[in-house]
C-alpha cells in the first residue's frame, strides 16, 4: 500500500464545508493508495466546476480541462499511451448537459478509463442552477421558479451506450466509493460511476439524509451480466440504487486498434522512435510514374 | 507545349477515374499534368468534370481554354462547349445531337469524333459473354480515355499501363474487356490525330516523378514527420486524407479515429500530445469553428499540435465542394482571448508535404497550436511533383524530456510552465506518465506548477510568457520558413499571395517575363512585418487571392503600413486559373485595371 500522504497535493481546496466532493476525493486517494498505483503513472483528466478542481486536490498528473470534454482528452491520451492509468472526473451538468455526446460515444469505444461523475443535481459553480438530473417541479434555492425539466437517467444511458461496467454509489458512504472505484480501474474496458454527491449550499432538497432516506443497495446475487435486469434496476427512480449495475467483458478500444494495426501497444503513438526519419519510399512507389 | 483535356459527366459515373486514367498515361509517358477536379455536394446524378492540363514541362495549375473536351452526356457538352479553344476537339456519344453548337464548331474551327459507345459496348459485352449491360455502361469511360489519347498520339500502352494501375481488387475481372473496347476506341480517336496540333510520344530521358493529391501529399507529410495519431470527423474535403492514413494504418502502426464530433478530434489530439505523441487532425471550414475552444485550451496550456483547415466556400455550409481561401482571419484569431499560434499556408501540393511535416516542428519546439491553411483546390488537385526531397528534414522535438527511469519512490513537482529569465519563453516539457514528476494543466489561469492561480502579478508574467513565444518564433526562424520569392527583384510591381494561387501567379508570371516580383507569405502569423514590408515597399503593390474581403491585404496594411494598389479577388467557388491571371496582369501591365479585379470564370 502506498502512502496516502503521497497523493495530497499541497495545493487547499476551496470546495464548501460539508461537500460531498471531500468524500469523493478522499475515496479516489485511499483507492489509488490501496492499489499501489505510482502517482505519477495515474492521469486525471476533469472537466469544469466544482469537480473539476480535483485534479488540482492530488498528486498525480492533473488536466483540469473544458467543460463537457475530460473523456476525448482522456481517451487520446489513453490511446496515445494505453500504459497510462486513465481517470476522467465530470460533474452532472459536464457528463449529462454539454458532455453528453462524449458521454455516449465513449461507450460505443469502451477504452479501458474510469469515469466518476460528481452527481449532485445543481450547477455548484455557477451558483446553483438545475443541472440534467435535478428532478422536475423541484425547486432548490436559486432557481426562481420549480424546475420545468425532466431528468435524465444516467445508468440506463449508461447501459445501452455500451458501458462494461455500470456502477453508482455514494459520497458520504467512503467505504463504498472507494471500493466501487478500485473494482472501475481494474476492471478492463470504460467503468463508470454516478456518485450521488450532496450540494450543501445550492441543493436544498437533495440533503445528505434525504439521499441516506433513499438509498438501498443491490442485492449480492444481483446478475451483472444482465442488461435487462441492470435496466430494471435503473429505471426504478423511487429508489436510489447503489452498486455495480451491470459488468461484462468487451474487447477494449485498444484491443480493437490492436487488431488493425501492426505493434499496437508496443508502438503506440507516445512510443515511436524519431530518431530515424520515416523511410516512406515504399508506399510513394504506388503513386509513381 | 500544352494541352488541357476535359472531361465531364454526372457523378457516379466514373468522371474521376477516367480522369485520374487520363492524367496517369500521360504522366507515365513522362509528361508533367495537373488535373483540378470539380463536383456537386451529391452522390449520384449532379454535374462534374475533370480538367487535366498536360505539358513536357512542370505544369503548375490549370487553364480555362481546353483542347478537347469530352463526354458521353449532353449536358457536359452545353456547360463546357463554350470553353474550347479554336482548333479544339469534341470527343463525344455519336447518339449526341452536336448540331446545337455549330455556332462554336464553325466559328471555331472544332473537330468533332463521334464514338458509337454503345455499338462498341454491345460487341465487347458479345465477345467476353458480359450479359448486365446497364452496368457495363461504365466502360464508356475507358473509351473516352482511350480515344483521347488516339487523338493526341499518346501511345496506348500507358493507357493500358494506367487501366492496369486502377482495375484493381474486384474490379480486375473487368480490365480485359475495357481495354478491349477502349482499342477499339483508340482506333477512332487516331483517325483524327494529323487535326490535331501535336503528337504525345514518350518522353525518352524521364524524370522520376510521382503524382499525388493534396491530401496525399499533406498525409505523407505527416507520416515522415513521426506523426502516428491522427483524429477526423467526416468532412468535405478533408476526409481523404484520413481516409489514405487509413490504409496505410497498419504499415506505420498509424492511430486514425474518426470522432463523434470535431470538437473530440481537437481534444483527444491534445490529449495524445500531452501523453507525448505527435497528434493531428484534418477538417474544414465548419469543423475548425467548433474547435476553436480546443485551440484556446491547447494555446493557454502550451500543448503542441497540428490542425489541417481544408478551406471551402464559406460560411456556414457554404460551398461544401467548392473552393475559397475565407478563414485567414479565423484561424489567425480563433478562440476568445489572446494567444500564441502558428499559422502557415502551403502554396502547393509539394509544399504541403514539407510544410506539414516542418508543422510538427514547429508546434512542438514552441509548444503551441501549429495551423496549416490549406483548401479545397490543394486538397483534390491531382499534380506530378518531383521526388520529396526531405534529406534536410531533421525532427525537432523542442525541450521535450523523454526516456526517464524511474528510481526510488520520490515524487517531485515538475514546473510545467517554468518562467525562466532569459528571452526563451519555451518551458521544459515532459508527457504526462513521465516518471518521478507530477504537473497540472488547466485552462484556468495558472503558477508554474499548473495549479490554477489569481493573482495578478502571476496573470502579468504568464501571459507576457505565452505571448512573447511569437517575437521569438520570428527571431529564431529563417526567412525560407516564411516568404517564398519569385520573379524580379527589379520589378515595379510586386504581387502578393498566399497558399494555392501560387500556381496559376506563377504559371501566369511566364507570359510576362521579368515584369513582376512574386511574394508568397507562407508563415502568415506571427508575420514577419519588416520582412514583408522590405520587398513591397516602393513597389505597385497586387494583392492576389480567393475571398471578398481580401483578408491578407488587410493583414498586411494593420502590420507594415503598406497599402496595395490593386485587389485580383475571386469568390465565386472557383480556383484562379492560369488564363484568370494572364488577363489581369495584361490589364495591370497595360494600365488599364481597376483598383479591384474580380474574377468570375469556371463552372
Amino acid at each position: 500500500m502506498l502512502s496516502k500522504e503521497l497523493y495530497k497535493s499541497d495545493y487547499e481546496s476551496d470546495w464548501c464545508p460539508g461537500c460531498g466532493d471531500f468524500g469523493i476525493l478522499q475515496a479516489l486517494i485511499q483507492s489509488l493508495s490501496e492499489l499501489e498505483i505510482s502517482p505519477w503513472k495515474t492521469v486525471i483528466f476533469s472537466g469544469i466546476g466544482c469537480s473539476g478542481k480535483t485534479p488540482h486536490y492530488i498528486n498525480s498528473y492533473g488536466i483540469h480541462t473544458l467543460h463537457g470534454r475530460p473523456l476525448p482528452f482522456a481517451i487520446g491520451a489513453k490511446m496515445a499511451n494505453p500504459s497510462l492509468n486513465v481517470i476522467a472526473i465530470s460533474g452532472d451538468g459536464d457528463a449529462y448537459g454539454i458532455g453528453i455526446g462524449h458521454f455516449v460515444n465513449a461507450g460505443r469505444r469502451n477504452p479501458d478509463i474510469t469515469y466518476i461523475v460528481y452527481n449532485n443535481g445543481v450547477y455548484g459553480l455557477t451558483k446553483g442552477q438545475a443541472s440534467p438530473t435535478l428532478r422536475r417541479n423541484l425547486q432548490p434555492k436559486s432557481l426562481k421558479y420549480p424546475n420545468i425539466n425532466n431528468s435524465i437517467n444516467p445508468i440506463a444511458i449508461a447501459v445501452s451506450a455500451g458501458y462494461t461496467f455500470v456502477a453508482r454509489s455514494f459520497a458520504y458512504n467512503v467505504k463504498h466509493l472507494k471500493d466501487t472505484i478500485k473494482k472501475a480501474i481494474l476492471h478492463k474496458g470504460i467503468a463508470f460511476i454516478d456518485v450521488l454527491q450532496p450540494c450543501p449550499t445550492f441543493n436544498t432538497v437533495d440533503t445528505k439524509e434525504s439521499y441516506m432516506q433513499r438509498i438501498k443497495i443491490l442485492p449480492e446475487d444481483h446478475n451483472k451480466k444482465d442488461a435487462v435486469e441492470a435496466m430494471k434496476y435503473a429505471l426504478d427512480v423511487d429508489n436510489l440504487w447503489i452498486g455495480i449495475f451491470y459488468q461484462v467483458e468487451d474487447q477494449t478500444y485498444e484491443q480493437r486498434y490492436s487488431q488493425i494495426l501492426g505493434q499496437y501497444p508496443k508502438n503506440c503513438p507516445a512510443n515511436i522512435d524519431m530518431s530515424v526519419i520515416t523511410d516512406v519510399s515504399d508506399s510513394l512507389k504506388d503513386f509513381s510514374s | 507545349m500544352i494541352l488541357t483535356w476535359l472531361i465531364g459527366g454526372p457523378q457516379g459515373s466514373g468522371v474521376d477515374t477516367s480522369a485520374n486514367s487520363f492524367a496517369r498515361s500521360c504522366a507515365y509517358a513522362g509528361y508533367w499534368v495537373f488535373g483540378k477536379r470539380e463536383y456537386h455536394s451529391n452522390i449520384i446524378g449532379e454535374h462534374s468534370y475533370f480538367v487535366v492540363s498536360v505539358s513536357d514541362k512542370e505544369v503548375k495549375t490549370f487553364r480555362d481554354k481546353i483542347e478537347i473536351l469530352t463526354s458521353f452526356e449532353q449536358r457536359t457538352l452545353d456547360i463546357h462547349i463554350e470553353d474550347v479553344a479554336q482548333n479544339g476537339f469534341v470527343i463525344c456519344d455519336e447518339e449526341i445531337d452536336t448540331s446545337k453548337y455549330s455556332y462554336y464548331i464553325d466559328s471555331r474551327n472544332l473537330t468533332v469524333v463521334k464514338i458509337p459507345y454503345r455499338k462498341i459496348i454491345k460487341e465487347t459485352a458479345e465477345k467476353f459473354g458480359l450479359t448486365d449491360l446497364k452496368k457495363l455502361d461504365v466502360m464508356r469511360n475507358s473509351i473516352s480515355v482511350f480515344a483521347s489519347g488516339g487523338v493526341i498520339g499518346l501511345p496506348a500502352e500507358f493507357i493500358e499501363k494506367s487501366m492496369d494501375y486502377i482495375f484493381v481488387g474486384k474490379r480486375r475481372k473487368v480490365l480485359e474487356p475495357n481495354r478491349y473496347a477502349g482499342l477499339k476506341g483508340y482506333e477512332i480517336g487516331q483517325k483524327y490525330s494529323d487535326k490535331f496540333p501535336f503528337k504525345l510520344k514518350k518522353i525518352e530521358e524521364k524524370q522520376q516523378k510521382f503524382i499525388l493529391t493534396g491530401t496525399q501529399a499533406t498525409a505523407f507529410g505527416k507520416i515522415i514527420a513521426g506523426c502516428r495519431f491522427q483524429t477526423y470527423y467526416p468532412i468535405t474535403p478533408a476526409t481523404d486524407e484520413s481516409e489514405f492514413l487509413e490504409s496505410l494504418a497498419k504499415k506505420y502502426d498509424f492511430v486514425v479515429i474518426q470522432a463523434e464530433d470535431e470538437i473530440a478530434a481537437l481534444l483527444m489530439c491534445i490529449g495524445a500530445s500531452l501523453a507525448g505523441a505527435r497528434a493531428a487532425t484534418s477538417t474544414s471550414g465548419p469543423g475548425f469553428s467548433l474547435m476553436a475552444e480546443g485551440m484556446g485550451w491547447a494555446g493557454m496550456n502550451e500543448v503542441p499540435v497540428v490542425i489541417i483547415n481544408y478551406q471551402r466556400g464559406g460560411p456556414s455550409t457554404g460551398l461544401p465542394t467548392r473552393h475559397e481561401q475565407g478563414d485567414l482571419k479565423f484561424a489567425i484569431n480563433a478562440g476568445h482571448g489572446e494567444f500564441p499560434r502558428i499559422v502557415i499556408s502551403p502554396g502547393d501540393i509539394a509544399e504541403s508535404l514539407y510544410i506539414t511535416a516542418e508543422a510538427f516542428n514547429f508546434a512542438e519546439k514552441y509548444q503551441l497550436p501549429v495551423i496549416v491553411i490549406q483548401d479545397k483546390f490543394l486538397a483534390n488537385s491531382v499534380k506530378t511533383i518531383l521526388p520529396p526531397d526531405i534529406s534536410k528534414f531533421t525532427i525537432q522535438r523542442g525541450k521535450l524530456l523523454q526516456n526517464q527511469t524511474v528510481d526510488g519512490g520520490e515524487i517531485n513537482k515538475f514546473k510545467r510552465f517554468e518562467i525562466q529569465d532569459n528571452s526563451d519563453f519555451v518551458s521544459p516539457r515532459i508527457p504526462v506518465g513521465y516518471p518521478g514528476f507530477v504537473f497540472w494543466n488547466t485552462g484556468d489561469e495558472h503558477d508554474e506548477y499548473g495549479h490554477i492561480c489569481e493573482d495578478s502579478e502571476n496573470r502579468f508574467r504568464m501571459h507576457q510568457k505565452r505571448m512573447k513565444k511569437l517575437e521569438q518564433i520570428l527571431s529564431e526562424t529563417s526567412e525560407e520558413h516564411k516568404i517564398s520569392i519569385f520573379g524580379n527583384v527589379k520589378s515595379d510591381f510586386v504581387i502578393v499571395s498566399w497558399g494555392s494561387t501560387k500556381g496559376s501567379i506563377l504559371s501566369a508570371m511566364e507570359e510576362f517575363q521579368d515584369s513582376f516580383l512574386f511574394v508568397q507569405i507562407k508563415m502568415i502569423h506571427p508575420l514577419d512585418s519588416d520582412l514583408v514590408k522590405r520587398y513591397i515597399s516602393g513597389r505597385r503593390k497586387i494583392i492576389v487571392e480567393q475571398n471578398y474581403t481580401a483578408q491578407l491585404a488587410s493583414i498586411i496594411t494593420e502590420r507594415t503600413g503598406e497599402f496595395f494598389d490593386y485587389f485580383i479577388l475571386k469568390w465565386n467557388g472557383r480556383p484562379m486559373s492560369h488564363d484568370d491571371l494572364v488577363k489581369a496582369f495584361e490589364q495591370i501591365l497595360n494600365g488599364r485595371a481597376d483598383k479591384k479585379i474580380f474574377l468570375t470564370s469556371g463552372k
